[in-house]
């Protein structure tokens, strides 16, 4: 089954409803009738017997049998009035012929079963008390009339609920015209050009959902705007290196003497060295900033660091940088290895970078329960306070740094903290140089948490 | 002729100093605003390589300090470098809003990386020879012929042999036929810096310069320089 659509939900509610509704009403309205035709032909019942009392007093009762008093209007109940004697044998009967042998013995109204037939009776005794008067109708009159109204009432029922319908019907389409106006706005609406989609809905429900459609629209150009300024970035930031490869292959190319020739060649090798670390940090940074998360497992800090250490050390030996690192105890984070390994890597690199030849970084890994902080600390030139808040941006670039750098490292790093939900300060080192601490929160804090709430939670 | 290049990528910097040293220019690199700044203070350039992006702020404001001497800094006031000297930007954006504003800013050319190397030696002997009010790449002091875009000499309709060197010199002393340039001045013409400098190197060229063009063409005014003789 496909969806459903809102006319057709409506139109089906609607219809089932109605059929419900007028087939209650009908069946109230028979009852009622039926009580109603009952009451009415009660009614004639006395009637007829005050009259025949009257007539009987007045003229002498003879056992004859008159013609039967035939229905001729459809409503017009074959009426028979009967006289009884005290002592209980038939004196007259008017009407149709009914196998009748008791006398009535009480007056008032009674129910009879005669021959399989129902009877409606009333019985009185005459002025005189000497004989009894019984007058009663076939029961079948009452059931005629209130069927009558009854199924007077189905028919037209069944004419107006159609009729409502297919009104219905057609008043929900116009109903709903705006809805498709709506669609028709958005389907027009050019996604290389998301501006503000021209929604006018005629209708107030429409309204919010025009206003919630803006701001998800919004939102995607402000993304999407984001986005384009980062590649064209990422672009700019790449024709640099490879103009220098450029102009270094064409000067080389030119060159006689072997010496400057050389130069030019190497300075080849490092133009496109660079270019390509611009390039992994690009795909780092797309690769960390295309997961909402990351698969999370508990991460043992100082292996993390001693990895981290071990492939920095070829860096720091070429620039003559000490590393000393202070690992503390077994120190468990609950993280993901690889991003963590990469956070370090950049952040050690850039303190490696910065740092002047004989000095020392200094990785530190301090337990304080809930928390694991790790920082790295540099002897360099360190960072002023108002570009602090500037560095984690991309292709932010400090003066004097040094030109080897994509500028994204720190970019990467922001990225991955967020990601671990960690929190990253930067200051001063001892010696005036740059200060990173990274905040993780350790495996022993998150199953404190849990358990916290869920003590919370049974409170 | 001195170059300044502003540029923070060491690689591309490099690029355009042995680029245009092998045209025979003498070059500087500057890798932020502020040294490129104090450099302008301090020297004199004879043109200025531009990088609009700048670690610590836009090369556009440099160029404006340049061309208004309105410093941000007291200390530097005033520059070395002429205050019309010709700037060439070379940027990573290239589209016409940036080009535009870089020309406002008071750019005389603006190159998109990435720049080939005979455009860019091109362009910066157009922009010298503008900024020299010629229209030729030939500058004729009497019978010699200087053409800077081969780096030939003639006299006559003999061809001269020169060293790159000795063309730079002879160069820098054809900027202002008649001026007189000191040693320093020449030695900043023709040496990049950070490279040794023999004490007597330009005495060498010079001496060179007189025995292939002859003995007069270069004067020696004791104490003061060297001029080329410009005969009326």
């Amino acid at each position: 089954m496909g969806k459903l659509s809102i006319r057709n939900r409506l139109v089906v509610g609607l219809a089932l409803g109605l059929t419900l509704l007028i087939g209650g009403m009908l069946y109230v309205v028979y009852r009622k009738a039926l009580v109603e035709a009952a009451e009415l032909v009660d009614g004639d019942l006395i009637g007829a017997a005050r009259v025949a009392v009257q007539l009987s007093s007045n003229t002498p009762l003879s056992v004859t049998s008159p013609p039967a008093l035939l229905a001729r209007d459809r409503y017009e109940t074959p009426l028979v009035v009967q006289f009884w004697s005290r002592e209980g044998s038939l004196l007259a009967h008017l009407g149709p012929e009914v196998q009748m042998s008791t006398s009535p013995r009480q007056s008032g109204f009674a129910d009879l079963d005669i021959g399989g037939r129902k009877w409606r009776t009333y019985s009185i005794i005459n002025n005189s008390g000497s004989a009894w008067v019984r007058t009663m109708v076939t029961a079948d009159g009452r059931n005629l009339i209130a069927g009558d109204i009854a199924s007077h009432l189905a028919v037209s029922g069944l004419i107006v609920v159609p009729l409502m319908l297919l009104f219905l019907w057609i008043y929900v389409a116009y109903l709903l015209r705006p809805l498709g106006d709506f669609s028709g706005a958005i389907a027009r609406a050019k996604i290389n050009q998301l501006t503000h989609v021209d929604l006018r809905p005629h209708a107030r429900e429409l309204e919010p959902v025009a206003g919630a459609i803006n701001q998800l629209v919004g939102r995607m150009r402000t993304e999407r705007d984001t986005e384009r300024a980062f590649i064209a970035d990422a672009a700019h930031e790449l024709r640099t290196p490879l103009a220098g490869i450029q102009l270094h292959a064409q000067t080389a190319l030119a060159e006689t003497d072997p010496v400057r020739l050389r130069r030019s060649l190497s300075s080849i090798e490092t133009g496109s060295r660079r270019a390509a670390h611009l390039v992994n940090q690009l795909l780092g940074l797309a690769q960390y900033d295309g997961v909402k998360k990351l698969p999370m497992m508990p991460v043992r800090v100082d292996a993390v660091v001693r990895n981290v250490l071990a492939t920095s050390l070829p860096t720091a030996d070429a620039r003559g940088v000490e590393i000393a690192s202070e690992l503390g105890a077994n120190v468990a984070i609950l993280g993901n290895a690889a991003a963590i390994e990469v956070m370090l890597q950049n952040l050690l690199v850039n303190a490696i970078q910065f740092s002047p030849g004989g000095s020392t970084v200094t990785v530190k890994v301090v337990d304080l329960g809930r928390h694991v902080d790790i920082s790295v600390c540099d002897q360099g030139p360190g960072i002023p306070k108002e570009a602090r808040r500037h560095i984690f941006e991309r292709f932010a670039r400090m003066p004097g740094s040094p030109s080897g750098g994509s500028g994204l490292g720190l970019a990467i790093v922001h990225r991955i903290l967020l990601l671990h939900r960690a929190k990253i300060s930067v200051g001063a080192s001892e010696h005036n140089g740059a200060m990173f601490t990274v905040r993780l929160r350790s495996t022993e804090s998150r199953l404190a948490a849990e358990s916290d709430t869920r003590c919370q939670n049974h409170l | 002729m001195r170059i300044l290049i502003i540029e923070d990528n060491a690689e591309f910097a490099t690029g355009v100093v042995t680029a245009l040293e092998q045209d025979g220019y003498a070059c500087d690199v500057a890798p932020d605003a502020r040294s490129a700044r104090l450099m302008l203070a301090n020297d004199p350039f004879d043109l200025v390589v531009l990088d609009v992006g700048l670690p610590d702020g836009c090369g556009i404001e440099v160029l404006r300090w340049l061309r208004t001497l309105r410093a941000p800094n007291a200390a530097l006031e005033s520059h070395a470098t002429a205050k019309d000297v010709p700037v060439l930007i070379v940027s990573a954006r290239d589209s016409v809003d940036d080009r535009i504003d870089g020309l406002d800013a008071g750019s005389d050319d603006y190159l998109a990386k990435p720049i080939d190397k005979r455009e860019l030696t091109a362009r910066v002997r157009t922009l010298l020879r503008r900024y020299e009010g010629r229209s030729s790449s030939d500058i004729v002091i009497g019978e010699m012929v200087l053409d800077t875009a081969r780096r030939q000499v003639r006299i006559g309709e003999t061809l001269v042999k020169l060293s790159l060197r000795e063309f730079a010199l002879l160069r820098a002393l054809a900027a202002r036929p008649g001026a007189i340039l000191s040693k320093a001045q020449l030695e900043s013409a023709l040496y990049s810096s950070g490279g040794e400098v023999e004490s007597n190197a330009i005495e060498v060229h010079i001496h060179n310069l007189r025995k292939k063009l002859g003995e007069t063409t270069i004067r020696t005014l004791r104490g003061a320089g060297y001029a080329l003789r410009v005969d009326a």
